[in-house]
């Protein structure tokens, strides 16, 4: 019932003089704590574990915990060694395994400075698969969009607590390609004169790219104030018409984890308290108590869940026509720029500074036409891969 | 008049012998005669002159047989049981009513030893009781009315001290008038009028100048000459000087003279001129301008009395309680400024009579009807529209008050550009009717309904509204002057519901209700001239239906869900006693025992002792039948105060006082909000405790014009109710399992200046307070802070706040108000990190920094209509600017994911000048 919080107190922005602004995060004081996320599900695979640590409000990234001794302990007496990835910074199990029903499992961390930490057993629920994923055109508050439902329809008892993460794949047509390589030569700091070398990129097919986008954010869903123990209709991802990401074939892989009650409290009140969005009456914000505790230090925070879970998932594709809409922009506004022999500073600004990319050069004689465009309308790998996905189905 | 001739004499100072007798002895007899024609006929027996007023010897027969007396031997029978004496100058016989003429002046009249004859016991006497009247009637202002003599003076009576009591009504409708104070100017002696009018002072022989006080009320100068027991009733008309007043004030002397601690009285009258925002007038604002009682800020809809939570405040209109008495979720208040009377608060000592709340009541009474005529009152502001109308029923018996409050917000949402609030609505509107009837001189009858309600649809899909409803009934009745009784019934009800519509499976109906139907007997009875006992009891039922969710629409396939009602009966007897010890010292000695009985029907669950509260660590699950007691819990409550006489305006006053609350405000908010769930103690939940003592000096200067007061508290509050984090209390079957029980403790000192009277008059208050929690346990899970005591979130060290007015002229005043605060504590991030691909903030410890200090400055300008008698209505237009300054105070800090990225934002309420005009007219 957390929509009966949420449906109030908005109404503040009625009164005019009321206002709401931003403003610049400031530390005050730091704690610096170690994040510890991690589900492991019953897919046979090799399971991630996460460790990181706080870091400073005002500061970017993420701070991963390195050189730290995880495993994981089932109630069977087996033990599954993990070893840091160096690439993703995860810890990532050097075998396979499944977590099995009826097992509990113990997540074991010692880190650099020689602290330990375990978590509570764990189990996995009995599997219950997603029914369907599907997309309708909706009105989303005034909106026209696509949204995609997902139902699951429950056949366990005590299935009652969801969480979703999603992976958007979709194709993008490039309105250009990039096809040379530029290098600035001989700029003279007096004269601002320049020679632009210009080089032709052995290119494959790089007209078509295929982004691919995680889901941000914690998603839930409960069946628990339900009748019927299912979910139906749960909006996971809503796209507008005019999103450029539905420009061309769109494609949305959506997993389901099957969550026990306490993970799923402790996900939705970091959830919330990311969110805290009334006006009039704030929630009261705090230290979240996961199930990870320190056994070097009882008193130490530790932030984070490790729990084991089921996971069912299933992918869907579509394009904008399939609604009936019109083609959506391109994400930017390609500006596409052409200069004659003359080599302006601003050339050189756009090139070096904005990322653009020489995607055409035209040579009569001793004249050379230039024309450059922004690399997000010319090249891939800037923001995704030219390389189709394994599982793409045009 | 005889007696100026003979005062005249007195003072120019002639000397006289003691009566000439001559002791010729006189035979007569008189049969039922008239006193004056005995009197005459004596003259003529005896040759000598008698001097008197006709007046007093109307009414006054006598029959007696006098053989062979002396002339004051039959004066002394003659007058016997009248209130007459004599005084024998020469062959001249003067008659006095009252007093005592005597025979000699005090010694040192004129500076030296002029009369060397001594009469001890008349010389003691004179010391107390003054023998020249009009010495004291000095200066005839209008108000004062001319000398009353009480009883008659014996010059053998040893007492000192007599008992004057009385009914004081109005002079207009004859209502009896409480609360007013009468009191001796630059004397000891204090009384207050009860619920029907009715005073009982005592006062020293002699002569005795009183002065009553009520705000509202023409101030009327008695004078008083005292030689026994007796009754005085006034009449006293409306103040119409009050209209241009900015007056919140204890009685007057009260704060003083009056026993208890940290009492405030406001005066729905006097605060009209007090800019406040948008134009609405609100007793409860003006309370927060007062120390001791603050807001967590604008828009928050309760009130922190001395470090006490929100739902620790008793409001209590005409008997009945209102819980949630605000609209637009605390931005405005519930209680109809024009049908309001008074609104007492008690912060520090509580009268014994109340119970049930740890820290402070809140007795707001409506007034009572116009019983002579029709009147009424009106007001049209920017948000809301207020009539108000009196009717008599039967002329001087019975009349009905009526006031209807509502707003139109609604047309002001439709106009405005934005798309998204087009659509939506919010409302609110409140009514109430009082009847009163006076039966007899020795009845009355009153009843009450009150209902407000209001309703928000702010998103197309969602509707909320939630609504208090009251009824109460009183009768009062007298038995004697001495003696009283009340009895009165209240039924309450707050009620809130929220309707999802989004076209989906998750459409819901949910539904709150808590209900409360109470009695109350209270007696008084002075005792004596040093005992004023009052005690009486009375029981509340609680019947609370924490939530019940129901599917709304076909499509819906929401579990309907009903959490199991909860049943409670508190029920309290009480005593108290008024003590005068001495002039100085007056107690008021109060014990309330209370006591408490959750029942059933209910399955309450029982816990594993030493593990966290959870679903795991339930041992078993009892049942309890209809009406079975779950778990009793009670205890006797002390309200003990004092006060100690340092001078004739300067007094030290203390104070013990006890209370236990057994119904709970459960709120998962830093601040309370219409949606927050009253829960009462069972067998998991104990009930909230608290102690505080309180003192304080009180110190009055320019004739009670200006008004100082100190005061000091130390509260202990035990068992207060929190929540783990992210608790989920809608809903909940197991609440106890989110739940936290902790200790608090609050002090403070409160300093008040207040100017009562002039053109320049308002108040300028100063508190020092801290309130601080601490959630302990010997489980960590249970712990907040690590079990260390940290500041509640209302806790606001600095608070100062200054309120004027100032008249120009009889039309014209002008006010402001100034107020200052220390921001209040919030939790915020020492870090972020990365978790289910976002970032999110870790918290600091529960409340370890503030939000920037609070301050704003409003302004007002008041212009009255003219005065003409004859016009039809009185006008009187209010002009005020709200946040003058356009401070832009933070109300709240909170910090949003979007995009996986954290961003900080602030709000505030009313972050610009808010101009207001209101209209307001009297018929």
């Amino acid at each position: 019932m957390k929509k009966i919080d949420n449906i109030l107190f908005h109404f503040l922005f009625l009164l005019p003089m009321a206002c709401t602004e931003p403003f610049p995060i400031q530390t005050i004081t730091f704690e610096n704590i170690l994040v510890v996320e991690s589900t492991i599900t019953d897919e046979m695979k090799h399971q991630v574990v996460k460790l990181s640590r706080t870091i400073p409000l005002d500061s970017f990234g993420q701070e991963v915990e390195e050189n730290a001794d995880v495993k994981v302990e089932d109630s069977n007496g087996n033990t599954f060694g993990f070893s840091e990835n160096a690439a993703t910074g995860n810890y990532i199990s050097d075998q396979e395994f499944s977590a099995v029903p009826g097992v509990a499992y113990t997540l074991k961390v010692r880190t650099q400075d020689g602290n330990t930490y375990t978590s509570a057993a764990v189990e996995v629920q009995r599997a219950t698969p997603m029914d369907r994923v599907y997309a309708e055109l909706i009105s989303n508050n005034g909106e026209e969009g696509i949204q995609v439902f997902v139902d699951t329809d429950n056949t366990e008892e005590n299935a009652q607590y969801f969480r979703y993460e999603y992976e958007e794949t979709y194709k993008v047509q490039l309105p250009t390609v990039a096809k040379f390589d530029w290098e600035i030569l001989n700029f003279s700091d007096f004269t601002r004169a320049y020679d632009l070398e210009l080089t032709p990129i052995e290119w494959e097919d790089q007209r078509v790219c295929y982004p691919s986008v995680k889901s941000a954010g914690v998603i839930q869903a409960s069946a628990a104030n339900l009748d019927e123990k299912r979910i139906f209709r749960f909006p996971l991802r809503f796209i507008g018409k005019k999103s450029p990401i539905i420009r061309n074939r769109y494609s949305i892989l959506v997993k389901q984890y099957l969550q026990s009650e306490q993970a799923f409290t402790f996900y939705q009140i970091l959830e919330d308290l990311g969110n805290v969005e009334s006006l009039l009456s704030q929630g009261q914000p705090g230290y979240v108590t996961g199930n990870v505790t320190s056994e070097t230090n009882s008193e130490e925070k530790v932030l984070g869940f490790f729990e084991a879970s089921s996971v069912s998932s299933q992918r869907i594709y579509f394009n904008y026509q399939d609604f009936g809409l019109e083609l959506p922009p391109y994400f930017v506004v390609c500006e596409q720029l052409a200069f004659e022999n003359e080599l302006p500073e601003i050339l050189k600004r756009k090139l070096e500074l904005e990322h653009y990319q020489v995607y055409f050069v035209e040579e009569e004689g001793i004249m050379r036409t230039v024309y450059i465009t922004q690399s997000e309308c010319s090249e891939c790998d800037t923001f995704s891969t030219n390389i189709k996905p394994d599982f793409w189905e045009d | 008049m005889k007696k100026n001739i003979l005062l005249f004499v007195v003072l120019f100072g002639t000397v006289f012998e003691l009566a000439a007798q001559d002791g010729r002895n006189i035979t007569i007899a008189f049969e039922n005669t008239p006193l004056k024609e005995a009197l005459l006929r004596l003259e003529e027996h005896s040759g000598a002159s008698f001097y008197f007023e006709e007046a007093w010897l109307r009414e006054h027969r006598v029959t007696k047989g006098f053989t062979g007396q002396d002339l004051t031997s039959i004066l002394d029978g003659l007058l016997e049981g009248t209130s007459i004496n004599y005084f024998i100058k020469g062959d001249r016989i003067i008659l006095l009513n009252n007093s005592m003429v005597y025979p000699e002046l005090p010694q040192d009249y004129f500076g030296e030893d002029v009369l060397k004859k001594e009469i001890a016991q008349e010389e003691a006497r004179t010391v107390t009781a003054p023998v020249f009247q009009e010495e004291f009637v000095s200066s005839g202002a209008n108000q004062r009315r001319s000398v009353v003599t009480i009883g008659k003076q014996d010059p053998n009576s040893q007492r000192r001290v007599f008992t004057l009591s009385g009914r004081i009504s109005s002079l207009d409708t004859d209502e009896p008038i409480q609360n007013l104070s009468i009191s001796v100017t630059g004397g000891a002696a204090f009384a207050v009028t009860d619920a029907n009018g009715y005073y009982s002072i005592a006062l020293p022989l002699g002569m005795n100048k009183l002065e009553t006080n009520l705000l509202g009320y023409q101030k009327v100068y008695q004078d008083v000459i005292l030689y026994g027991d007796g009754s005085l009733n006034l009449k006293i008309t409306e103040s119409v000087e009050v209209l241009e007043e900015v007056v919140v004030e204890s009685n007057r002397d009260a704060n003083v003279r009056a026993a208890t601690v940290g009492t405030t009285v406001i005066d729905a009258e006097s605060i009209k001129t007090i800019p406040l925002v948008l134009g609405e007038r609100d007793l409860l604002k003006v309370a927060t301008s007062l120390p001791g009682i603050k807001t967590a800020g604008e828009g928050s809809s309760g009130l922190n009395v001395r470090g006490g939570r929100t739902d620790q405040n008793l409001f209590i209109l005409d008997d009945a309680v209102i819980f949630n008495p605000v609209h637009f979720l605390g931005l405005f208040s519930a209680i109809n400024p024009f049908t309001t009377q008074s609104l007492q608060i008690y912060k520090a000592t509580i009268p014994p009579e109340f119970g049930g709340r740890l820290s402070s009541v809140f007795d707001m009474e409506t007034k009572s009807g116009n019983m002579e005529k029709l009147s009424g009152e009106g007001s049209i502001g920017p948000i809301t529209a207020n009539l108000t109308l009196e009717v008599p029923i039967v002329k001087d018996k019975a009349s009905v008050i009526t006031g209807i409050r509502a707003t139109y917000a609604d047309y002001i949402l439709r106009s405005l550009n934005d798309e998204s609030l087009k659509n939506s609505e919010a409302s609110f509107y409140d009514a109430i009717v009082k009847y009163s009837h006076n039966l007899n001189e020795n009845n009355k009858l009153t009843g009450t309904f009150y209902y407000s309600k209001d309703k928000f649809s702010i998103t197309s899909d969602s509707l909320f509204g939630y609504s208090n409803r009251l009824a109460s009934i009183k009768w009062g009745h007298r038995f004697n002057e001495k003696s009283g009784a009340t009895l009165s019934f209240g039924s309450s009800q707050y009620q809130y519901d929220i309707q999802y519509e989004a076209d989906a499976n998750n459409d819901f109906d949910f539904g709150y209700e808590l209900n409360e139907n109470q009695f109350k007997l209270s007696l008084d009875h002075t005792l004596n001239d040093r005992h004023k006992l009052s005690y009486g009891l009375g029981s509340k039922l609680y019947v609370t239906d924490p939530g019940t969710v129901r599917p709304l629409g076909n499509v819906s396939d929401v579990q309907e869900k009903t959490v199991q009602r909860e049943r409670g009966l508190e029920s309290a007897v009480y005593v108290t006693d008024l003590f005068e010890v001495n002039q100085k010292l007056l107690l008021d000695l109060g014990l309330r025992y209370s006591f408490y009985m959750g029942l059933g029907e209910s399955s309450q669950n029982v816990y594993e002792e030493g593990v966290p509260k959870s679903a795991n660590s339930v041992i078993r699950v009892q049942d309890y039948g209809n009406n079975e007691t779950i778990k009793t819990y009670g205890g006797l409550e002390y309200r003990i105060s004092g006060r100690y006489l340092l001078g004739n305006d300067f007094s030290l006053k203390a104070g013990f006082n006890r209370t236990i609350q057994y119904l709970h405000l459960l709120t998962t908010n830093t601040t309370q909000s219409p949606t927050d769930i009253w829960k009462l103690s069972d067998l998991n939940i104990e009930p909230q405790r608290a102690d505080q003592v309180s003192l304080g000096f009180f110190k009055n200067y320019m004739e009670n014009d200006i008004e100082l007061s100190i005061e000091g508290y130390y509260k202990k509050m035990n068992d207060l109710l929190d929540y783990k984090i992210g608790a989920q209390l809608i809903l909940n079957d197991n609440l106890e399992t989110e739940l936290l029980q902790g200790n608090g403790k609050a002090y403070g000192i409160e300093f008040l200046a207040k100017k009562t009277g002039g053109r320049l008059n308002g108040y300028m208050g100063y508190t020092y307070s801290r309130a601080l929690i601490r959630l302990d346990s010997d489980i960590p899970q249970e712990q907040v802070n690590n079990g260390d005591f940290f500041p509640a979130n209302f806790d606001k060290p600095h608070d100062f706040s200054l309120v004027g007015n100032y008249r120009f002229n009889k039309r014209i005043s002008a006010s402001m108000n100034l107020t200052y605060q220390t921001g209040r504590p919030i939790t915020y991030p020492t870090g972020k990190f990365v978790f289910a691909n976002e970032d999110l903030v870790v918290y600091s410890d529960r409340n370890e920094f503030r939000i920037p200090d609070y301050y704003r400055l409003d302004l007002g300008v008041n212009i009255e209509g003219n005065h003409r008698r004859k016009k039809l209505a009185h006008s009187f237009v209010n002009i005020s600017v709200y946040n003058v300054l356009g401070r832009n105070n933070p109300y709240s800090v909170f910090f949003v994911t979007e995009d996986g990225k954290i961003k900080a934002f602030k709000t505030s309420i009313f972050s610009i000048p808010v101009p207001t005009i209101t209209y307001n007219f009297k018929f």
